[in-house]
């Protein structure tokens, strides 16, 4: 029998959704975070009680935002690249000349250099999807992003002012070294974060001060004793850092000052930022690392035998405890896939990482009228950050329900994709946020939102539970639910409207798959 | 078995692209363009020993193209049996560098050619002005001036680099057995080579020693690839006087360059022993042993040593047909000084 139909006979109840946040300890450290994550709800508040209704916003207008009155105390004319609040020391003008090429780098540091090229650092500029949103949103605002968005797509295109717009063919190029995206000397020379002067006062949208000194000049790093025979180095507390990270993944409207992207936040309201395990404990080592880190809610260094010693370079002396991994894998599965070449590595790793995220915990339960309960409970077990997090508007993860009867016949489904790869997001179990724009009306373009009409993303160590409800065909001697959690870093549509219909297939990674049996 | 080793040494490279042929051709600046005549005029300013001060010394003297395109000598000697401090770079491939010298105070071999013409260990003028006066003075070479650069006075120091540099560009030997291999030739390299090739990479040599030359990354012209030598201590550093002098620091004055270099290619290196900037290495084989402690803090064993230097045999190329140019005479005179100089 048809099982969509079964479904429709019996109905779908789908219960609401419950979010649980894990419980702050009441250290004077955690007491300051829970007054920082106030104030990040009231901006929240504020942008929501301002928005002016009624006001049709198309796609691709521009949006006519106020940062509110609190977020303009901060002088911020030093800053020449805004809405970016980078600066350079010294205040230079900077030309390629003043960053080392990252193949350079790759004589003495092959395996760093060959786990950053195909990440998404490498990728950052030449991703097809960030161009061509990029171009919209150049388009929708007449170039008040450029430096936004390249700020940290493209730092060196920003620092250079090398970056080119073709409006014709939504595409951007910039100088060489520029289109390598987060490069190796990128990073290694930014000296400080410029935090304390952005509106939120928090880190984001590029809060770092850059210091690049050319070929064999000083880089910086996590090591207090480096030494090298080609450049000078210089050691970095900051490296060592989530505040590092946090420069860039942590992303706010520079109109209205709501947080797009939260990764940053997310972490630092966390039992992972309380135990001291930062980003690149979990993201610059093996994907086992990561896993073991959140088991133990212990840094790497405090864990045994996870062998993550040897040289930093070639030619090398001394041996290192860790020697970080340059990948930088999150869930991106996408991009690494398309820009990876042959290599399927980055991509490989990514889905990885997600099969390795979160844990399904499934309970179903006959009841006195007769009907079938299925919980299911989804935990972020391993992420130190929501999930999905980033851009959590345009990010999916979703629960997929199967239920056969004894006989193997699939009577019930929930959260399954259709012909043309779309869910039914009214009648899905997602985890991600709706966005919204001023007028209140849904938008996945970032530069257009102004508030989130719902997040359901799930914080670090939290779960959320959902409730399925149906009833067993007659006859039927046992019921078996096949539970998926499902990961997409996009919509197909969303995909669709960017890049045109069937551009890019968008995959869909099975992050968890559990299943129940209940004896009737 | 060799293809085996084919396969492994494509595999575990650490840089997929680090074994590149050298091109057949050497890139040029804008400002000078070869020309069959510009690349005779400079042929014949390359073999000139009348530029210099006792009328003995040219360039070849030092750069001879008979041989590895150096001197086999320790350290050069020029003018007067006088000494210098370093021990000369071969021409042949010096095209592929981004800067010349050891210390990389010249960015274009245009600069470069200035440089021994008024050294007083090397050619030993007074100045740039008296050398090229001596060209004036030589009618087949002011005829070729005027055809090879026009204009009002074609004879210009600047001029002679620029022909000088345009032959040294031709001095170039790609085709050695390791370019035969790259592009195709499984049989080109001996089992030994390989498994040199193999050590080569694996011990880490080509973290400095990479690209087409064996010289480096590709940086920007006039920007130089310099690395710290010798890097780590070892007792090899006194016995050969390693950090006797310093390096690029007597060019900038920074304390970072002290004892840094630019990495030199290893093209024909079999071919230019002594080794290394003091010329204090006498084979090859030491050489090898002189730089796996002191850059990459490894020991090497008697196996390794020779598989390495059977591989660096193979980076000697086959060098291109050279006829010996006719000079442009002064019947009936000179004009080299015919006073010699006393030592200064």
């Amino acid at each position: 029998m048809n099982p969509t139909l079964l479904a429709g006979l019996f109905g779908i109840l789908l219960s609401g959704l419950t979010t649980t946040l894990p419980a702050f300890d009441s250290s004077p450290v955690g007491g300051d975070q829970m007054h920082r994550a106030e104030a990040a709800i009231s901006v929240n508040m504020s942008t929501t009680g301002s928005s002016a209704h009624g006001a049709a916003v198309n796609h691709g207008a521009k949006p006519d935002f106020e940062m509110p009155a609190h977020m303009q105390a901060v002088d911020d004319s030093a800053f020449k690249f805004k809405p970016a609040y980078i600066t350079v020391t010294g205040d230079r003008e900077l030309t390629e000349a003043d960053f080392e090429d990252p193949s350079v780098c790759a004589g003495c540091h092959p395996k760093q250099y060959e786990g950053w090229k195909g990440s998404m650092h490498s990728n950052s500029f030449k991703d097809p999807i960030f161009q061509k949103l990029w171009s919209m949103a150049e388009k929708a605002t007449d170039g008040g992003l450029m430096n936004h968005c390249g700020g940290c797509h493209t730092p060196i295109g920003v620092l250079t002012k090398s970056i080119k717009h073709d409006p014709d063919t939504d595409t951007f190029t910039a100088g060489p070294i520029a289109e390598q995206g987060v490069s190796c000397d990128v990073c290694h020379s930014i000296k400080k974060t410029n935090y304390l002067e952005t509106a939120t006062q928090e880190h984001g949208n590029a809060s770092w001060e850059i210091d690049p000194q050319g070929p064999a000049g000083t880089k910086r790093g996590p090591l207090k004793d480096a030494v090298s025979p080609y450049h000078k180095t210089e050691y970095s507390e900051l490296h060592t850092k989530a505040d590092f990270c946090g420069n860039c993944h942590n992303i706010f409207h520079p109109g209205n000052g709501f947080p797009i992207e939260r990764t940053y936040d997310e972490w630092k309201y966390s039992p992972y930022a309380r135990a001291g395990i930062v980003c690149q404990d979990c993201h610059m080592n093996p994907v086992e690392v990561a896993v073991r880190v959140a088991e133990e809610m212990k840094p790497p260094e405090e864990i045994d035998g996870l062998q993550l010693g040897g040289f930093a370079g070639m030619g090398a002396s001394k041996q290192r405890e860790v020697v970080h991994s340059h990948q930088f894998v999150g869930g991106n599965t996408v991009v690494t896939a398309l820009l990876g070449g042959s290599d399927d590595s980055h991509a490989a790793a990514a889905r990885e990482r997600l099969q390795n995220a979160a844990r399904v915990d499934l309970q179903m339960l006959p009841r006195a009228d007769g009907l079938i309960d299925l919980r299911v409970k989804v935990t972020n077990t391993s992420a130190g950050h929501n999930l999905p997090t980033s851009l959590t508007d345009v990010r999916q993860i979703w629960i997929e329900v199967r239920v056969k009867d004894d006989a193997g016949n699939e009577f019930y489904r929930n959260g399954t994709l259709d012909s043309h790869g779309e869910l039914d997001e009214e009648d899905t179990t997602l985890f991600n946020a709706v966005a919204r724009n001023e007028a209140g009306e849904v938008t996945h373009f970032p530069w257009e939102v102004s508030r989130f009409s719902r997040d359901t993303s799930i914080p670090p160590k939290g779960d959320a539970s959902a409730r399925y409800t149906f009833k067993a065909p007659a006859g039927s001697k046992a019921v078996t639910a096949e539970v998926r959690l499902n990961y997409r870093s996009y919509s197909q549509h969303l995909a669709d409207v960017v890049l045109g219909e069937g551009v890019v297939k968008i995959p869909v990674i099975e992050m968890e798959l559990e299943t129940a049996t209940l004896d009737l | 078995m060799r293809l085996l080793l084919l396969a492994l040494v494509a595999l575990t490279s650490p840089l997929a692209s680090a074994w590149d042929a050298l091109p057949e051709t050497a890139p040029y600046p804008a400002d000078n363009p070869p020309s069959a005549a510009k690349i005779e005029l400079g042929k014949q300013l390359f073999f000139d020993p009348r530029f210099s001060a006792t009328g003995t010394i040219s360039c070849n003297s030092c750069h001879n193209l008979m041989a590895g395109g150096d001197d086999s000598r320790q350290t050069s000697m020029g003018v007067h049996g006088l000494t210098g401090p370093r021990n000369a770079p071969t021409v042949w491939n010096a095209a592929f560098h981004s800067v010349q010298f050891w210390d990389g105070r010249a960015k274009t071999l245009e600069d470069q050619a200035k440089g021994p013409v008024v050294a007083h260990v090397e050619m030993g003028m007074t100045d740039l002005d008296a050398a090229i006066a001596r060209v004036r003075d030589i009618p087949g070479y002011v005829e070729q001036f005027a055809a090879v650069f026009g204009g009002a006075q074609p004879v210009t120091v600047d001029n002679a680099a620029k022909a000088v540099a345009a032959f040294e560009r031709t001095l170039i030997t790609p085709n050695s057995p390791y370019d035969r291999y790259v592009n195709g030739d499984t049989t080109a390299l001996t089992e030994q080579q390989l498994r040199g090739m193999q050590a080569f990479a694996d011990l880490g040599c080509v973290a400095c020693h990479r690209g087409p030359a064996f010289n480096g990354p590709e940086m920007p012209g006039g920007v130089g690839f310099f690395i710290s030598f010798p890097f780590h201590d070892s007792p090899y550093v006194e016995e050969y006087g390693l950090r006797d002098e310093p390096g690029r620091y007597a060019v900038t004055g920074n304390e970072a360059d002290r004892h840094k270099y630019r990495v030199p290619t290893l093209r024909n290196i079999a071919l230019t022993a002594p080794y290394f900037h003091n010329g204090r290495v006498k084979t090859l084989e030491e050489a090898v042993r002189v730089m796996a402690p002191s850059q990459l803090h490894k020991r090497l064993s008697d196996a390794q040593v020779a598989d390495v230097v059977a591989f660096l045999n193979a980076l000697t190329g086959p060098f291109p047909e050279l006829t010996l140019p006719r000079l442009p005479p002064t019947p009936g005179r000179s004009v080299a000084d015919p006073e010699p100089h006393p030592t200064p």
